[in-house]
């Protein structure tokens, strides 16, 4: 074996392991919903921020609560409501007085963290979500002319609520491009739902313990980029992604009539990043069709804008994606 | 190349030619299929038709399907890239086969390459190519056993009956077509070699006649040679027609007749009668006064003597030539004797121009040849009275001066030439005889061919036109069974042209009142008028026997006329 073969070894044995030591943590204080526990961590270490949606008391919040104890990170939650600011987001210059010398001194808002929660960010106006764009796709915050780094690693986990839409403003499409994943939180089957009452039903709670710092995540990242991929199973990827526009050559009839606009370069990057994930936690050191085949969805739904006829006949863009792969494979 | 490269190619290699030999099967499957099927088509397009199928049709379909099999499988056969993507897919490897190979082939081998040779060499070294499963197609295999049971029946079927007896037929005919074309071509060289004759073999053109021979075909379809063998009998037929010289053989019959009267010209009669026309020309050539004029009477005399059997004969032959012409021709003959000048009329008559369109052409109209010799024989017979007249002068006179003697010698040279003329005019009705006889042979020969040949689909078939085969009878009156009426290509379509021609029924139109109907008469009178119109186009009825129908029903009409004047004149 050689040196290189060695530490490529070393460093997916690291990535493996440190990934099911998390997701273990995470696992003891969130009943079921391991797809979503194994998403949420693939976009994480992957370096992207996750829109999770679903009713409320599904354990959104608590998941990305869980999240950041196990990962020993600074957390912040912002509670998106209609008359938050962007200020009340990124931070504001506050008039200071130091001895007598009065100065403008930025005061950092609460995305100045490592795991921001963003609840119900549809709740907050469209300015105070686009507070957020730069903050997610740069990582630093401009107030006043100065721009600030945020730390890193650093994440946007934002839940909205799909049933209450009075008084909500949906995410503009920039925004939801920014999201890696968008996941739904579903209901718990019966014995989940056991679970769950036993656990939070007593006296004692479980408690999550850090088990990864912040250096291991971006370790993490580092290790997923190294994974090869096949220029054929690329291809596949790119196909898929392409697929979505309804105005290239060879789209389905279905994404030409549904689908006002497809998914972005970026979309796929997400794909890429979880895809190599994925085959690194099932053991592989290579990408396969079936890894790019189960990220599609959580990376393709939200970047999918459909067309009125789309809306009109309650057309899901998952079922559109999984006949695009079907059809691609 | 790594080991772990080797190993897995090695893998691939052998997923390849399993494969392979599946589709291989199936392939053949699937030709079998559809060579049965093709082969029950077209056993069920030869059966239903009676035939039965041709062995190189069964042959060359299975051996057509089973090149499109192997082409088919050569084309659709699985290398090593698509086995790869099999090996991936059946054995649930996550592309690791397929990856590898094309990390290999760029080169990467470091790493996490190499973490991923080494995954996949040791995931492809736990499974075995054997277990990739051959699916049979059943549902095909079984349709295809079926049709290829259904193509083996059909197959094995043989000619129905009727096909067995047109089969042979064919054979029969494509058999007689031959040995007659070869019959007929020997008939043909015998008559070219028995035509010496160089007049002959002009009018005869043996040439010709092979060619006509040579263009008879060799064929299996019996109307197309029957109609061949009677394309061919009535261009002999047209070649007779042009020999045809009947209007002079009539002339000559009745000259011979005329001549058999007299006992010096008895033996040119029998000879003309007999129809040896070239014996009866030398005769008359022997006939031709040679020799010199003498001023002395007895010598004179005896020319005048000599002469007198000549003239005997002209003067015979004279009658017997202006009695064959029709009244009508009768005239114009007359007219053309009245407008005559002696030598300047014969010296025309005997111009070459006149005489290349008479003897120019090989089949030339018979009436004109007729009208040839009667002039000839008329000419003659004037010649011979010119000359008698002279000699007749030469003798009155007390003395026969030498512009007289000029006068004699010149008559004789010109009855010699008629002689000639006369005589040329026999030797090419012999010629015209013989040719004609030898088309005769042909035509017959032609005419027993298509009898053979319609005899052989008498004898092929067990039916023919008319009646059952021999010894095959009925109890019953009345004949259930229609028979096919042989097409021997003789028959002729008729076209009627509407409004023109008679009519068998006619609206008789009477006075209203009493009265004798006469619609029965009416029509027996009709029936009588056509039959009679038909007798007198007949060719074969001889002229004089024509002229006393016409004139006998001339005398009836001019009775009736007379018979309704008279009722007329009484009413």
């Amino acid at each position: 074996m050689t040196i290189a073969e060695a530490d490529a070894k070393q460093a997916a044995d690291r990535f493996i392991d440190t990934f099911n030591r998390i997701r273990a943590e995470i696992s003891k204080f969130i009943v079921g919903q391991e797809d979503i526990i194994e998403q949420v961590l693939l976009a994480v270490v992957s370096g992207g921020h996750v829109l999770i949606e679903g009713v409320p008391g599904l354990g959104k919040t608590a998941l990305v609560h869980a999240l950041s104890q196990a990962l020993h990170l600074k957390f912040s939650r912002i509670q998106f409501t209609p008359d938050l600011l962007p200020a009340d987001v990124v931070g504001t210059q506050v008039l200071t007085d130091r001895d007598g010398v009065k100065d403008l001194r930025f005061q950092p808002g609460p995305v100045f963290c490592n795991v921001l929660l963003a609840d119900e960010i549809n709740r907050a106006t469209p300015k105070t979500q686009s507070a957020l764009l730069e903050t997610m796709q740069e990582k630093s915050v401009t107030v006043a002319g100065q721009t600030h780094p945020l730390e890193l690693p650093f994440f946007v986990l934002a839940t909205q609520n799909p049933i209450e839409q009075e008084g909500t403003y949906p995410l503009p499409e920039a925004q939801l491009d920014r999201f890696f994943f968008k996941l739904f939180v579903d209901v718990p089957n019966h014995k989940e739902f056991a679970l769950i009452l036993n656990r939070t039903g007593g006296l004692t709670r479980p408690i999550v313990e850090p088990v990864a710092s912040g250096e291991d995540v971006l370790d993490m990242e580092k290790t997923l980029r190294e994974v090869p991929i096949d220029d054929e199973v690329q291809d596949h990827l790119i196909h898929i992604v392409r697929a979505t526009h309804p105005t290239i050559d060879g789209a389905t009839e279905q994404v030409q009539k549904f689908v006002r606009h497809g998914a972005s370069p970026r979309a796929a990057q997400a794909m890429l990043a979880a895809s190599r994930g994925r085959a690194l936690l099932s053991g592989r050191y290579h990408v396969s069709r079936d890894d790019v085949n189960a990220v599609a969805a959580p990376a393709l739904r939200h970047r999918m804008i459909l067309s009125f006829e789309g809306e009109a006949e309650g057309v899901r863009t998952d079922d559109i994606i999984q006949q695009l792969i079907e059809q691609l494979s | 190349m790594t080991d772990h490269s080797r190993r897995i190619e090695q893998f691939v290699v052998a997923v390849r030619r399993r494969i392979n030999r599946h589709r291989l099967w199936t392939t053949l499957i699937w030709a079998m299929a559809l060579g049965a099927a093709a082969t029950v088509g077209v056993g069920l397009f030869y059966t239903l038709q009676g035939y039965a199928v041709p062995g190189g049709w069964i042959v060359g379909l299975a051996g057509v399907s089973f090149v499109i099999a192997v082409a088919a499988w050569a084309a659709r056969r699985y290398n090593n890239e698509r086995a790869s993507h099999f090996a991936d897919r059946h054995f649930d490897l996550k592309d690791s086969v397929t990856s590898f190979r094309h990390f290999d082939a760029q080169d990467r081998h470091d790493g996490y390459y190499a973490l991923q040779a080494n995954d996949t060499t040791k995931r492809v070294a736990d499974l075995d190519h054997r277990k990739i499963a051959y699916r049979l197609p059943r549902r095909v295999l079984a349709v295809a056993l079926g049709l290829l049971a259904v193509a083996v029946f059909l197959g094995m079927q043989g000619p129905s009956e009727e096909v067995k007896e047109r089969l042979a037929l064919e054979e029969f005919t494509q058999e007689a077509t031959l040995a007659i074309n070869e019959e007929l071509a020997e008939l043909v060289e015998e008559l070219k070699k028995e035509t010496t004759d160089a007049p002959e073999e002009k009018l005869l053109e043996p040439d010709k006649l092979r060619r006509w021979v040579d263009e008879l075909k060799e064929t299996r379809d019996q109307k197309e040679a029957l109609r061949q063998y009677a394309r061919l009998e009535r261009k002999l037929d047209k070649a007779r027609l042009a020999l045809n010289r009947r209007k002079d053989e009539q002339l000559l019959d009745r000259a011979a007749k005329e001549l058999k009267k007299s006992p010096e010209t008895k033996k040119l009669g029998e000879k003309l009668q007999q129809k040896k026309y070239d014996n009866a020309a030398d005769q008359m050539e022997k006939m031709k006064p040679q020799a010199k004029q003498s001023p002395e009477k007895k010598q004179l005399e005896k020319r005048r003597r000599e002469l007198a059997r000549l003239k005997a004969m002209s003067q015979r032959l004279a009658a017997a030539a202006r009695s064959s012409k029709s009244p009508s021709q009768g005239k114009n003959s007359s007219a053309k004797q009245s407008n005559k000048s002696g030598k300047q009329s014969k010296s025309n008559k005997s111009s070459p121009a006149n005489n290349s369109s008479k003897s120019g052409g090989n089949f030339s109209g018979g009436d004109s040849e007729g009208s040839e010799l009667a002039e000839a024989i008329e000419d003659l017979a004037e010649s011979v009275e010119d000359m008698d007249e002279m000699l007749k002068k030469a003798c009155d006179s007390k003395k026969c001066d030498e512009k007289l003697l000029k006068k004699c010698q010149s008559c004789q040279g010109d009855v010699g030439d008629q002689l000639d003329k006369l005589s040329k005019c026999l030797k090419r009705l012999g010629t015209c005889r013989r040719a004609d006889k030898k088309l005769c042979k042909l035509k017959r020969a032609c005419g027993q061919c298509q009898g053979k040949l319609c005899n052989g689909c008498c004898s092929g078939s067990g039916t023919c036109a008319g009646g059952l085969k021999p010894g095959w009878g009925s109890n019953t009156a009345r004949r259930d069974q229609t028979d096919e009426l042989v097409d021997n290509g003789q028959t002729t379509q008729l076209k009627g042209i509407k409004g023109q021609g008679p009519s068998m029924t006619s609206v008789e139109s009477a006075d209203s009142g009493s009265g004798v109907s006469t619609r029965r008469s009416k029509a027996k009178q009709r029936e009588f008028k056509r039959q009679a119109e038909s007798f007198v186009q007949r060719e074969d009825v001889p002229e004089q026997v024509k002229q006393g129908v016409k004139r006998y029903f001339q005398i009836i009409h001019e009775n009736e006329l007379e018979t309704s004047n008279k009722e007329d004149s009484n009413e």
